[in-house]
């Protein structure tokens, strides 16, 4: 929990419900966490790399998720590690993304907001 | 009912009379061409007339009393439908014809009786390219090498090449079959050369890529084999072209799959709700509450599990399941899924008793796949389990090395007759189809992901007494065996079909 509270989560997700929930459940591990639902924002807020972990959804408004991962990863060398959480699971894109270098993926649909968090806290 | 025997009664009544009258008509025409001394050079032919045209009556009375008689004559009625030039009927299906498969074997068997003749006598080569050409069907022949040394002009159309690049072709090179079984034309082949003299089989759901730019054809496959011949003809291989039909299906999962992809949203939320309803109301006293909210997080994910196998079958269909094998510790996975599954099991008042033998080795599986396996046979225990409130799962190492789980309930079973076809795609047992829910999906799922890690699924039953579903997965040591190249860090990927192996199609 104490190694937790160093953590500091971007949360980028369009989906109130979900936000809310996703929030709940990190904040209950006690992590440090900023939520944005916009894309262009998300791509601007990642860049000052202060964050650890950065959970991106694939569809959100502004600019997608994907070119959100291409331009972290092909242009700037945060610290951050990147993980992709869609329920876009047309192996592809989540394949794609993989290939750009995301540093994991999570079904949404296949994890409750309490897995998510636990995944999110085994994440070295 | 009554109304119905009564106009069989008036139906046979008045044939009866029609037949008296023939009859008579018959004896007094007879009587006549005697008395007149008619019955002379065309004596032969009148009575022969008059005999025949009764027998056409008698049938047609018999066929009218028994209605059964009539079943042949339908058979036979199709095959020449279908058999007669340009029509644009679909094909019998074979497979659900009786007749049908007898009708293909014969047929072969007297196509390979005629070109075991002496090949060079140019008449019976007339004669064999004369039938060949004139078979509605894309038909071809192939030695035991795999290579085609004939092809009707149908089959040069139907994969879109000329006649005469297609002769002395490999087969794998030219065509691309994929088999929607694990069983596809070239380990049949092993087996039945190993075995056999002639033998039959029908592949269903067979699809090929002729072009890029072409769309896709499916087709049943029929192939007769027989190697007891002096000209090296091994195989017969007719297609029986079903694009239409097995598109219209496919379409309809995929458009059932795009509308389910919309519930995954509400479903995650509902089901983060619940966890979080689950959290809350641990202080809280209410037991009946928190028993419907458990009943509640069975459902949602029972839910989840459904629309997890629609957009599994689609992603079949379209060839895009993919399956990341890892070495996993089986204990845990297996312990850890019947965990969570055991809340469904629990609602309905059933428990699951779990026994796995100590120290398994570590297995190569896609663990959310092999998962899925396993919440398929454990909904479809709970589903048949009926009065019965256990069920088993058992684990251990057997006798081929590889892990074997069974799942066993001891509910209502299943009907010998069925149990072939039950992993067959949308196959449901009619017997239970108004009784019990289902898509006819499930099983066809499990079999595809176990097939494609490289093990086995099969099912045992009686009725009444129960059912128990096994499945292998393979230890790592058997999967680096087939796979020389594995390492713990490198990915694998399967797809339902084969593997794929750094982006290229690798067959095990």
């Amino acid at each position: 929990m104490t190694n937790n509270q160093n953590k500091k989560i971007l949360l980028v997700e369009d989906e109130f419900f979900i936000t809310e929930l996703y929030l709940r459940a990190l904040r209950k591990k006690g992590f440090q966490i900023d939520n944005v639902a916009n894309g262009l924002e998300a791509n601007k807020l990642a860049k000052t790399d202060q964050y650890d972990i950065i959970i991106l959804d694939l569809m959100i408004p502004g600019m997608n998720g994907i070119d959100i991962l291409n331009d972290l990863k092909n242009n700037y060398n945060l610290k951050a590690k990147i993980i992709i959480a869609t329920n876009l699971e047309e192996r592809k894109e989540v394949k794609e993304s993989i290939e750009k270098k995301a540093d994991g993926y999570i079904i949404k649909a296949n994890l409750t907001p309490a897995e998510l968090a636990e995944f999110i806290e085994n994440i070295k | 009912m009554e109304e119905i025997k009564s106009i069989k009664r008036r139906k046979i009544v008045f044939l009866v009379i029609v037949i008296f009258i023939i009859e008579s008509l018959s004896f007094l025409t007879y009587g006549y061409l005697i008395n007149h001394n008619l019955l002379h050079t065309n004596e032969l032919i009148y009575l022969l007339l008059i005999i025949l045209l009764n027998l056409i009556i008698l049938s047609f009375v018999i066929s009218g009393v028994i209605q059964s008689t009539l079943e042949p004559l339908k058979f036979i009625w199709q095959a020449i439908v279908h058999f007669s030039p340009q029509n644009d009927l679909e094909a019998p299906d074979i497979n659900k014809l009786k007749t049908g498969k007898s009708f293909m074997t014969n047929l072969n068997q007297q196509l390979i009786t005629l070109i075991d003749k002496p090949i060079q006598n140019n008449h019976t080569k007339d004669k064999l390219n004369f039938i060949f050409n004139n078979l509605p069907l894309p038909t071809l022949i192939i030695n035991d090498q795999n290579k085609i040394i004939f092809s009707n002009q149908l089959f040069a159309k139907y994969i879109n090449k000329n006649l005469s690049d297609i002769l002395n072709q490999s087969l794998n090179d030219l065509t691309n079959m994929i088999f929607s079984d694990q069983e596809n034309l070239e380990n049949w082949l092993d087996k039945v050369r190993q075995k056999r003299i002639a033998d039959f089989k029908i592949f269903s759901r067979v699809k090929m890529n002729i072009q890029n730019n072409l769309p896709e054809k499916q087709f049943d496959l029929a192939v007769y084999f027989n190697n007891q011949n002096n000209y090296q003809i091994e195989s017969i291989l007719m297609i029986i072209d079903r694009t239409r039909e097995y598109q219209q299906d496919d379409q309809a999962v995929s458009y059932v799959a795009l509308s389910i992809h919309e519930l995954r949203t509400p479903l995650t939320l509902l089901r983060g709700y619940i966890e979080v309803m689950k959290e809350e109301l641990v202080s809280y006293d209410n037991l009946e509450l928190k028993d419907f909210l458990v009943k509640m997080d069975a459902t949602a994910q029972q839910l989840t599990a459904f629309v997890n196998n629609v957009l599994n079958v689609s992603r079949i269909d379209n060839d895009q399941l993919k399956l990341s094998i890892h070495p996993e510790d089986w204990s845990l996975t297996l312990t850890e899924a019947i965990k969570s599954l055991q809340i469904r099991a629990l609602v309905r008042g059933i428990i699951i008793n779990l026994k796995i033998d100590p120290n398994l080795p570590l297995v190569a599986i896609d663990k959310i796949s092999t998962i899925e396996v396993l919440s398929n046979l454990i909904d479809n225990a709970i589903k048949y389990s009926n009065h019965s409130k256990i069920i088993n799962v058992r684990s251990f190492l057997n006798q081929a090395g590889s892990i074997e789980t069974i799942v066993e309930d001891f509910g209502v079973g299943i009907n010998a007759n069925i149990l072939e076809h039950i992993f067959t795609k949308y196959y449901r047992d009619h017997h239970n189809r108004s009784q019990i829910g289902g898509t006819g999906l499930g099983l066809y799922l499990c079999q595809s992901i176990v097939q494609a890690q490289s093990g086995s699924i099969w099912v045992n039953s009686r009725i009444n007494q129960g059912t128990d579903f096994h499945f292998t997965v393979l230890t790592i040591n058997q999967f680096k065996a087939k796979n020389p190249d594995f390492n713990s860090n490198q990915e694998f990927t399967s797809t339902a079909h084969g593997w794929i192996k750094n982006h290229s199609l690798y067959r095990s």
